[in-house]
């Protein structure tokens, strides 16, 4: 199994309880990687894009978790601002929501998600859902190598 | 020239005497006179009434040869019922010149001429007799009665035609000034004869107009208005107006042109028009509030349902997820009986996320747009059925369908439809030893509805009414699961469709599903 700890994962969700659920299906499925969470938009942009003396302040998620309904700016806003930004350009992001609205499934991949992901009720078949997520994002998908930030 | 018959050969002595008193004209000139001249004549005893004397255009006139007249008397020429007359007339004393006036003759076949008499005394050989010249008025008389005629149901026409009737001269006088414009306009015949048209029922700014249009017709023969249909704005005589239908005529007399006007009070007409075009902009000002209304509902209820969708599902979820964290991470410290309610309250979660998901799928297929295309429901039952089989691979459920069985609607509603109804055969008949679902179409009065029929538990009809409303269940859920939301779906669709649905079933016989779709799609 390659290594996959340095590897972490950038969740975008504002609901308690769904953070805890997700973590918590994360945590059954052996997935051990850090995750770290934003409970709003600007928060997670904060996350992405802030430097400090010519270095990005946060490593970059292998994979974005982005919930679609969201305080402040809503969860396709905070896409349209990760797409806009030179280093997230090509950040995979899974858009993981309660929606199966239509207009949100065609918006998300227009503005560049990479997957959207319909969260059950049933918390079986979530961490089901959970478990094949990591498997995917964290395992067999490659990313784009990040280059250093460009000069401000 | 003809000779002088034997008869009035015999009288030329008194021709003669008479000449000589009167003048040195020959006695040829007058007999040549009397025989040519163009009006018939005739000489006639008065006693007898015999003719004595008949010119040549007394014989043409009459086609009596001059044999016949000699041998006839005055009666003989004259209708029965005038007999008399004559007598009378022939008996009183006459002045030596008289108009006798206005009798009718009948000539040799028998028809009937209108004549005017004229004769003088004369002294036929000592005898009492009379020259007499007819002028034939028949033609005159005819034209006068034809004109009388005329006049009469003219008049009858101007006193009760429904429409006002107002002739005027060049000079713009009014000349005739029916009934009906007596009333329309509230003047009185008499006073408006002779009195200038304008001056009396065209409203004042409109006058000038009018006088010029007569001015140029009178020099020129031009006119927009003879002949044509018109609306103009007529008055009153207590000064109101009224919307008026005119049409104008000319005639040529002999002192000048004169003009007629057909006029028509519209009032009543007018009013209908514009309270029914009111009532159309009022419709039409309805209609668009309407629909913004319509917009601005089916805006907030696509809030709504978003809201629903995300929003109630997530406390669902918390419940399911720590319910289950729960049995994992204490399930050692827990009764069974606890752990039983957990079960309980995990199950009561999921089924709360079927009812949200399917008020959702509800909710979207009535707002959702129409794409109607050309569709095989057997294709589509088809893909549907292998998905039923795959996900209960246990049951044995047979399939007879026609094919293909075409309809023409949304692609995606209509598969909507179907999943619900075949779902509901396939759950319906799960406790069949051997289910069949059929499909098909069939005519029923005048209708082709497709069917979908299961041999399954069926449902007592006296509830098939409630059948299509939402979260109307006919079984316990402990014996078919559902969240009730189903057919009212189905129902929608198919009304979106423009068809209807409707169900046969007995209690475990099985149900069949009828359903139209019209093709007409501007239902709600």
């Amino acid at each position: 199994m390659p290594d996959t700890h340095k590897k972490t994962i950038l969740l975008v969700e504002d609901n308690p309880d769904d953070v805890e659920l997700t973590l918590r299906a994360f945590r059954q499925n052996q997935i051990s990687n850090r995750i770290d969470v934003a409970v709003n938009g600007p928060d997670a942009l904060t996350f992405l894009h802030s430097q400090s003396s010519g270095t990005y302040s946060n490593p970059l998620p292998e994979v974005m978790l982005l919930d679609l309904k969201l305080p402040m700016m809503d969860g396709l806003e905070v896409l349209q601002a990760v797409r806009a930004h030179p280093r997230t350009r090509h950040l995979p992001v899974v858009i993981l929501t309660s929606s199966k609205e239509e207009k949100d499934l065609v918006s998300g991949y227009r503005l560049g998600a990479n997957s959207y992901v319909r969260k059950p009720v049933s918390f079986h078949e979530f961490t089901e859902a959970v478990r094949e997520l990591g498997l995917y994002w964290l395992l067999w998908n490659e990313i784009v190598q990040e280059e250093t930030p460009p000069p401000e | 020239m003809r000779k002088l018959s034997r008869a009035s050969q015999s009288k030329k002595k008194t021709f003669k005497s008479h000449q000589a008193q009167t003048s040195n004209v020959s006695f040829e000139t007058y007999q040549y006179l009397f025989e040519h001249h163009p009006a018939p004549m005739w000489v006639f005893d008065c006693e007898t009434l015999r003719f004595l004397l008949v010119n040549q255009a007394a014989i043409a006139a009459y086609g009596y040869s001059e044999e016949e007249f000699l041998s006839m008397t005055l009666q003989d020429i004259r209708p029965h019922n005038e007999h008399t007359a004559l007598e009378q007339y022939v008996k009183t004393p006459h002045s030596e010149f008289a108009r006798a006036g206005i009798w009718h003759h009948i000539v040799k076949d028998g028809h009937s001429i209108t004549v005017e008499i004229v004769s003088h005394a004369m002294d036929w050989s000592g005898q009492p007799a009379r020259l007499v010249m007819v002028l034939d008025i028949t033609e005159k008389e005819q034209t006068m009665r034809a004109l009388q005629e005329s006049e009469s149901s003219k008049s009858a026409l101007l006193e009760n035609a429904l429409d006002c009737i107002i002739s005027m001269n060049q000079s713009g006088q009014i000349t005739d000034f029916n009934p009906a414009a007596e009333t329309t306009f509230g003047w009185a015949r008499e006073f408006v004869l002779g009195k200038v048209v304008s001056e009396l029922i065209i409203p004042p700014e409109h006058r000038e107009a009018h006088q010029a249009g007569l001015k140029r017709y009178l020099e020129t023969g031009e006119s927009r208005l003879l002949g044509r249909r018109i609306e103009v704005e007529a008055l009153r005589m207590d000064g109101s107006r009224f919307p008026a239908e005119l049409t104008l005529y000319s005639a040529q007399n002999d002192n000048g042109p004169s003009f007629t006007a057909f006029l028509r009070d519209v009032s009543d007409r007018k009013r209908a028009e514009n309270a029914l075009s009111q009532l159309n902009r009022d419709l039409e000002q309805k209609v668009i509030d309407r629909t913004r209304q319509l917009h601005a509902l089916n805006h907030e209820l696509e809030g709504f349902s978003y809201s629903v969708s995300h929003d109630l599902r997530s406390p669902l979820r918390a419940v399911d997820g720590f319910s289950q964290a729960l049995v994992e991470d204490f399930g050692n410290e827990i009764s069974p009986e606890a752990r039983r309610y957990l079960d309980r309250i995990q199950a009561a979660t999921r089924r709360m996320g079927a009812l949200i998901d399917d008020l959702i799928a509800l909710a979207r297929v009535s707002r959702s747009g129409l794409n109607p295309e050309q569709i095989d429901l057997a294709e589509l039952t088809t893909e549907i059925i292998n998905e039923l089989r795959e996900r209960d691979p246990n049951r044995v459920v047979s399939l007879e369908m026609r094919q293909p069985l075409w309809a023409f609607g949304d692609r995606k509603l209509i598969r909507i439809a179907l999943v619900n109804l075949l779902q509901n055969a396939w759950k319906f008949s799960s406790k069949r030893k051997s289910a069949t679902i059929r499909v098909g179409q069939i005519e029923i009065e005048d209708e082709n509805p497709y069917f979908i029929q299961d041999n399954g538990a069926g449902f007592d009809m006296a509830y098939a009414d409630k059948l299509f409303n939402p979260f109307q269940r006919l079984h316990d859920s402990r014996e078919f699961e559902g969240t009730g939301i189903g057919l009212a779906t189905v129902q929608r669709i198919v009304t979106r469709h423009g068809g209807r649905i409707w169900v046969r079933a007995e209690p475990e016989k099985g149900a069949t599903f009828y359903f139209t779709l019209s093709g007409d799609m501007n239902h709600a």
